[in-house]
């Protein structure tokens, strides 16, 4: 469980999130959206104890996060969106710090990283250095991270980046699964037909409020929009996509 | 009428001054971005530090030139000492002023000509040779100034000979640069560099001792290049000759020097002129972009000497030896403590065999000082090039697992004290060894120190606990640290150690209650690394 109480954080003068309210139930996939900017990966990182919130609170896995992170970092999984790793590191290095890193007994995580390396494809080059591999062979390897030890919650900041469409079917399938099986999952992306397929619900993030929080369904009904893109851009203060691409030409033609 | 000279040599004027200051605000931002912050503030602050020290240095040719009325010498020796400086800065901490991977796929597509790429990144070098020629001999231009009574065109010269000088380093540096690209892989490269970065750092600190050890040389006596034509291997000396222009003492010889000078400048302008273009660019970016295949050749064990690491314990030393395996940064940062050791025994040495402080009552630090001055910077140093890094970003995995901040932090401490001054320890201990001609006395001495080294680590990670490799490098940081440790760290080491020699030596019961002393102290400070961490990490975020 995900629940954000009045959450807010100030970087100098800037709020980048203010005052947010949500709940994200067991068995929720929750689409995270927002358009650049917007305060989704400064959320994200306050849900996971990279960030201290100026206010408020935020509760995962019925931890306050503020008060118990250990606990909390426990229980979830992340990707980041920069897809930052210790590149002096090989693949099986990495994933066994991880597992160290969360206590894991040590023959049982040796068998998990075996495992997830030959599910990922990354078998053959599990001895190899972190800095060789392609951005999909990294974020294959940032996906394992997060689900060796098997984390309630998970927190995916465009987990898809980079991944081949095999792959990105793979974990998308799996994120389904996941969920049915109980587990809590915030999803931040940019590509909104993947977060209409696999959502349960969707948030939406702008100026660092959230502005529209329901099913799909619901939100398509609330904006009185057909798609889900054109709901987003009347929620998110984007202009009329006609109106801009004629001041896009105006603005090329003029001498 | 500045566009119209522009247009008449085929550089665009307005893609000029863009360029020219975009370079110039992105190469300071950086400093500062990479500082964490979204202003200049830290950035800043580090650049104008490293700028102080560089002035500081440069007052060590005051009296040099104050005292010396042979001007040819003295400026020989500064100009010497200011080419190697720039060339070194440029080819460490400012490599990408000269010619960048990142340049062709930001600038590759646009409608910019070679000539107008040239003279941007031209004007970039010209600015930074300016600046550190201007900073690193400043104290002695203007010594030269009121050499004989006031003399400002001795001064103007001097100052225009040291910017011609730097300025011919700069282009050799870029031809240099542009050869090894040519011809050597990216990691070897980056080998070369960090072995020049160990050099520049090795420069620095060894000049304060060699440079008024040449003055005083004989080799010196006679010192003219009309007279010992040898001299004109050393390009120094050609810009020197400068000097005695003001001093109406240049002779016809010394006159062709100038011009030789002059002209070899110009080739040099001419050759980097290609090499400086966006053709090269768009190879250079292809060499950056080729990757390097590396495969682990051990896994590092879950015990050390029969004992069960923790979690945490394996995880800092899985850390610590990769990216001092692979991170050529932090490899060399590391490494560069053997030149210094060697070159400070030698110098501790050239006035008889090291004290054995077990023997000697009367204990002067004198010269053997700088080789123990090493046992306590080494830690301080270890400290620093341990929490700073070029992947601080791959830290975010520390905050978002369970780890125990504490242990983390003390097995940092550990394992920088396993891997690095132990074995330190070992090559002093054998040092020790080969002049007390008494083993168990090298072992005690060697003990001493460790205890001491390690205390310094614990006061070091108290002040400052951070994660492993966890923050950014900033550009000139690491200098400017270097600078404040060389300033502190033998202040308290000549107040303490000839204390400790003095008192604690001479009997055993006192050498004994010594060290379990110093042990009482570790243990107490270990508590206080805790819970200073424990407080400290509350506040403590993510720098990404």
């Amino acid at each position: 469980m995900i629940k954000f109480e009045n959450l807010s954080k100030k970087f100098g003068d800037k709020l980048a999130v203010d005052n947010i309210n949500l709940e994200v139930r067991p068995g929720e996939i929750l689409g995270f959206l927002g358009p650049n900017g917007a305060g989704k990966t400064t959320t994200v990182k306050l849900s996971t104890g990279m960030l201290i919130p100026t206010s408020g609170k935020a509760m995962v896995a019925g931890f306050d996060i503020s008060k118990e992170p250990i606990e909390v970092k426990k229980r979830i999984g992340y990707v980041p969106e920069t897809g930052a790793l210790f590149e002096s590191l090989s693949a099986w290095e990495y994933l066994e710090l991880m597992t160290e890193l969360h206590h894991m007994d040590r023959s049982l995580a040796q068998r998990k990283i075996d495992e997830f390396l030959t599910i990922f494809g990354l078998a053959n080059e599990k001895d190899h250095h972190l800095s060789s591999f392609s951005k999909g062979m990294k974020q294959k390897v940032l996906l394992a991270a997060a689900f060796l030890h098997n984390p309630e919650v998970l927190f995916l900041d465009e987990p898809l980046n980079g991944l081949d469409a095999n792959t990105a079917l793979i974990i998308k399938e799996l994120l389904k699964k996941m969920a049915a099986q109980g587990k809590t999952i915030m999803f931040c992306s940019h590509i909104l037909e993947v977060v209409e397929r696999i959502c349960t619900r969707i948030a939406i993030i702008d100026s660092g409020r959230i502005v529209a929080d329901g099913s799909p369904a619901e939100i398509l009904r609330e904006t009185s929009k057909p798609t889900l893109e054109e709901a987003f851009t009347k929620l998110t203060g984007g202009h009329d996509i006609a109106a801009s691409t004629d001041e896009i030409l105006q603005a090329l033609e003029r001498v | 009428m500045v566009k119209r000279l522009f247009q008449r040599f085929g550089i665009d004027y307005s893609q000029w001054a863009a360029l020219t200051k975009v370079l110039l605000k992105k190469d300071f931002r950086e400093s500062s971005m990479s500082a964490g912050l979204s202003h200049g503030g830290a950035g800043g602050r580090v650049f104008f530090s490293l700028l102080f020290f560089y002035l500081l240095t440069g007052l060590i040719f005051v009296p040099i030139v104050l005292q010396n009325p042979d001007v040819f010498l003295t400026a020989t020796l500064l100009i010497s000492y200011t080419m190697f400086m720039i060339g070194g800065l440029i080819l460490v901490e400012y490599n990408s002023v000269v010619i960048s991977p990142d340049d062709y796929p930001i600038l590759g597509y646009r409608p910019i000509s070679s000539r107008t790429f040239f003279f941007v990144k031209l004007c970039n070098i010209l600015f930074y040779v300016l600046l550190f020629s201007t900073v690193l001999s400043l104290p002695a231009i203007i010594a030269y100034f009121f050499l004989f009574g006031f003399n400002p065109a001795l001064g103007v010269t001097a100052f225009i000979s040291v910017f011609l000088a730097n300025f011919t380093v700069a282009l050799v540096t870029i031809l240099f640069y542009t050869f090894v690209l040519k011809n050597v892989s990216l990691r070897r490269l980056q080998n070369i560099l960090s072995l020049l970065q160990v050099g520049l750092a090795f420069a620095i600190y060894s000049s304060f001792f060699i440079i008024p050890k040449l003055v005083e040389s004989a080799l010196f006596q006679r010192f003219d290049i009309s007279k010992s034509p040898f001299l004109l291997f050393l390009p120094s000396a050609w810009f020197s000759t400068y000097l005695k222009i003001p001093l109406g003492k240049a002779n016809f010889f010394d006159w062709l020097v100038v011009l030789g000078s002059i002209s070899i400048m110009a080739i040099l302008a001419y050759f980097a002129f290609a090499k400086l273009s966006l053709g090269y660019s768009e190879r250079l970016a292809e060499i950056a972009g080729r990757t390097v295949q590396r495969v682990s050749k051990k896994k590092l064990k879950w015990s050390l000497l029969g004992l069960k690491l923790t979690h945490e314990e394996h995880v800092v030393s899985v850390l610590i030896r990769n990216q001092f395996l692979y991170d050529n940064k932090f490899k060399m940062a590391v490494l560069s403590i053997l030149p210094l050791t060697l070159f400070y025994l030698f110098y501790g040495t050239q006035t008889g065999p090291l004290p054995n402080p077990f023997e000697t009552q009367d204990f002067e630090m004198g010269r053997t000082g700088l080789l123990y001055l090493l046992v306590f910077l080494f830690p301080m140093m270890l400290r620093t090039f341990v929490t700073q890094s070029d992947a601080y970003q791959a830290s975010w995995i520390f905050y978002t697992a369970p780890t125990d901040f504490q242990r983390l932090i003390i097995s940092e401490k550990n394992f920088l004290m396993i891997y690095f001054v132990l074995p330190f320890l070992l090559i002093l201990g054998l040092i020790f060894y080969h002049y007390f001609e008494n083993l168990l006395h090298a072992l005690l001495h060697v003990l001493v120190l460790g205890l001491l080294a390690h205390l310094f680590l614990q006061f070091a990670f108290l002040f400052s606990p951070d994660l492993p490799f966890s923050r950014p490098n900033v550009r000139g940081r690491r200098s400017r640290n270097m600078a404040l440790l060389l300033i502190a760290v033998p202040f308290i080491l000549y107040l303490i150690l000839p204390l400790i020699f003095r008192v604690v030596y001479p009997s055993p019961a006192s050498f004994l209650t010594f060290i379990i002393t110093i042990l009482t102290t570790s243990l107490i400070l270990e508590s206080l690394i805790k819970v200073r961490v424990s407080y400290y990490m509350k506040s403590f975020e993510f720098t990404g």
